[in-house]
């Protein structure tokens, strides 16, 4: 009778232990590999000098006029128990790889006894303040040193808060498909219209979210002079406001150029802003599938060139303006530019963190029907070559460790014949060709593609 | 006794010891050519180095409010990184000296000095391209001149840079 009752307590206490391990709270059997992540952000603080201070992304020699909000960097540190990722997301344009080495020195000595790689990311706010140094006036670097130390120091300060609140727990994924949110003002209308998402749940304290969404960050569109961190900062304020997680936002495949919608019938863009971050929040708090990754890490990188045909950044790097590392060989300029591709792994997911602009076409594939060279094969979707090395789950990074510009698939790749790279292409199809001016050269696409496979091992 | 032959042939002795004052002559107006090379090369890289650097300031003593807008660019080369490529410059200097000092000793040699005009001049010519050679050959952050040069003078002369007021609208990136 007794071994009876013992017999059914036991299986009482095997089941509730059994469903225990699958609840959301589960405890952690000691020894096995656990996630560990901490965030961090700091604002990066004006400069004290008069300037001339000019706002990024729309025209040159725009002095910024007021702060909505300052620009921030957001910091999230992320190991499975063995070498980490040091995640910063920087609010702002796009840095040059020069300032990324800037960044990666100033945290080395803060990382040295680490084993961790660090990618720098903008999320290409164009109500910032300039840090490509393209918008002063023509030819007049446009990036206030002052301001530039400041966003380093800033690094540096979201770097340390996130190493510092490091604590173990576990980390998910989901994707949520937004509706009506994007245009892309180039054919062909190929979109990455879900928004991406990862999920810390730590075993103790508020959680992280990393959101990445795969458009301009322009609510504000081109006649604010205000600086602001765009729909980003309210889509990660909103979130944080309803989850008490700390958020972080990363740029998707922003090229073609794809944007928000204006939602407001007025000219009000604040009301834009504001409306478009709480679609956003809404799409990312609507109950997404939340599924857990294992703890898991691989990050790794490759270093290649591009071939710069593009006289125009020729001429800004020699001006100084421009600090991407220039090689020589290649391209009609006889220079190339030096830059790098990575892959994360997290679980089964992978995050391909590639440094520029790229066209969701280069990505998904498709194409417009009747390119500008039909003779001319795109390289193959960095989607298959994914899923050919058996990652079906992944999104998109851009502007990740450098701002190579555009990248423009070759197929459909046109310049103006007498001033190239001055002027967008005007053919007599009507088709937009604007982005050709803002890119590297034609080369770009088919060298990621490259970069990608060997970093597969092909 | 032995006599001395050195007493008894002068010209004999002349022609023994001319070989070696030949050819110390000769290592001499080498060194000299190298030195005079390397010094010259010193003062191509410092003068292009400034010229660059205060290209700004030069652009502007044209005068007018093109010359103003176009020297303000260049004012960012007053702090730009300089790195001259001396080899080819200084073998033209090396080649120019070794031809002077040529045509010098033909001269004397000769006892005219009707030689030396066409010897100075080609001097002159030789130096003055070291000099461009040392700009063109220049590295402005990591960019040559010459490679800048080349394609802005093309840009210029096709009249796209007539379309740059199109681009100072903006650049949308």
């Amino acid at each position: 009778m007794k071994l009876k009752h013992i017999g059914r307590i036991a299986l009482l206490m095997a089941l509730l232990m059994m469903g225990a391990c699958s609840a959301p709270g589960r405890v952690p059997v000691p020894g096995e590999p656990r996630w560990h992540a901490g965030f961090g952000s700091a604002e990066i603080a004006l400069p004290c000098t008069d300037g001339p201070f000019y706002i990024a992304g729309y025209h040159n020699g725009v002095e910024i006029g007021g702060v909505r909000d300052l620009q921030q960097v957001c910091a999230l540190w992320l190991d499975a128990g063995g070498p980490g990722t040091l995640l910063l997301s920087v609010d702002c344009i796009g840095l040059g790889s020069n300032s990324v080495e800037r960044i990666r020195a100033r945290l080395a000595p803060l990382l040295k006894s680490e084993r961790c790689l660090v990618h720098v990311v903008s999320t290409h706010d164009h109500a910032g303040a300039d840090t490509l140094g393209l918008w002063g006036p023509v030819g007049v670097d446009g990036k206030d040193p002052e301001f530039m130390e400041n966003l380093f120091a800033a690094c540096e300060e979201a770097a340390k808060r996130a190493l510092a609140d490091r604590r173990s727990g576990r980390l998910f994924r989901a994707d949520v498909e937004t509706q009506g949110m994007l245009r892309d003002s180039r054919d062909p209308q190929i979109m990455d219209e879900t928004l991406h998402m990862l999920r810390f749940e730590a075993d103790e304290g508020a959680g992280i979210r990393l959101m990445s969404y795969g458009a301009h960050a322009e609510s504000l569109r081109g006649a604010n002079i205000r600086l602001s961190r765009d729909y980003p900062g309210v889509l990660c304020e909103l979130v944080t406001e309803q989850t008490g997680d700390r958020t972080m936002f990363l740029p998707g495949a922003v090229g073609g150029l794809v944007m928000t919608k204006e939602f407001v019938e007025t000219a009000d863009m604040e009301e834009n802003l504001l409306r478009t971050g709480s679609l956003l929040a809404g799409y990312a708090l609507s109950g997404a599938d939340w599924r857990e990754l294992a703890p898991e890490l691989s990050d790794c990188s490759v270093s290649f060139a591009v071939p710069l045909e593009n006289t125009v950044f020729l001429y800004y790097k020699f001006l100084g303006i421009l600090g991407n590392k220039a090689v020589r060989g290649g391209g009609s300029t006889g220079y190339s530019l030096e830059t790098s591709l990575s892959l994360l792994r997290l679980g089964d997911t992978a995050l391909l963190l590639i440094p520029g602009e790229i066209f969701p076409e280069l990505v998904f594939g498709g194409g417009r029907e009747k390119p500008a060279h039909p003779e001319i094969a795109d390289p193959e979707p960095l989607a298959d070559i994914l899923a050919r090395h058996g990652t079906d789950d992944f999104f998109i990074v851009g502007l990740a460790d450098d701002e190579l510009g555009y990248i423009v698939p070759p197929r459909d790749f046109l310049t103006d014949e007498r001033a190239p790279y001055l002027k967008a292409a005007a053919p007599s199809d009507g088709s937009r060709h604007y982005e050709e001016t803002n890119s590297v050269g034609p080369e770009c696409a088919e060298r990621i593609a490259e970069a990608l496979r060997v970093l597969l091992g092909e | 006794m032995r006599p001395d032959i050195r007493q008894k042939d002068g010209n004999a002795s002349a022609r023994i010891g001319e070989a070696p004052d030949g050819r110390r002559r000769l290592i001499e107006s080498a060194v000299r050519a190298l030195a005079l090379s390397v010094l010259s090369e010193s003062l191509f890289t410092l003068i292009s180095a400034l010229a660059l650097r205060s290209s700004g300031a030069l652009i502007a003593l044209f005068g007018g409010s093109a010359a103003a807008k176009l020297s303000e660019p260049f004012r960012a080369l007053g702090s730009a990184m300089i790195v001259p490529r001396p080899l080819l410059p200084f073998l033209v200097c090396l080649l120019a000296f070794i031809l002077f000092y040529m045509i010098s000793s033909a001269s004397r040699r000769r006892g005219s000095r009707v030689l030396l005009i066409p010897g100075v001049f080609l001097l002159a010519v030789l130096l003055c391209g070291a000099l461009m050679l040392t700009l063109w050959l220049t590295a402005v952050n990591g960019v040559r001149v010459r490679d800048v040069a080349l394609p802005l003078s093309s840009d210029i002369r096709s009249g796209a840079f007539g379309t740059l007021a199109a681009h100072t609208r903006g650049v949308r990136l």
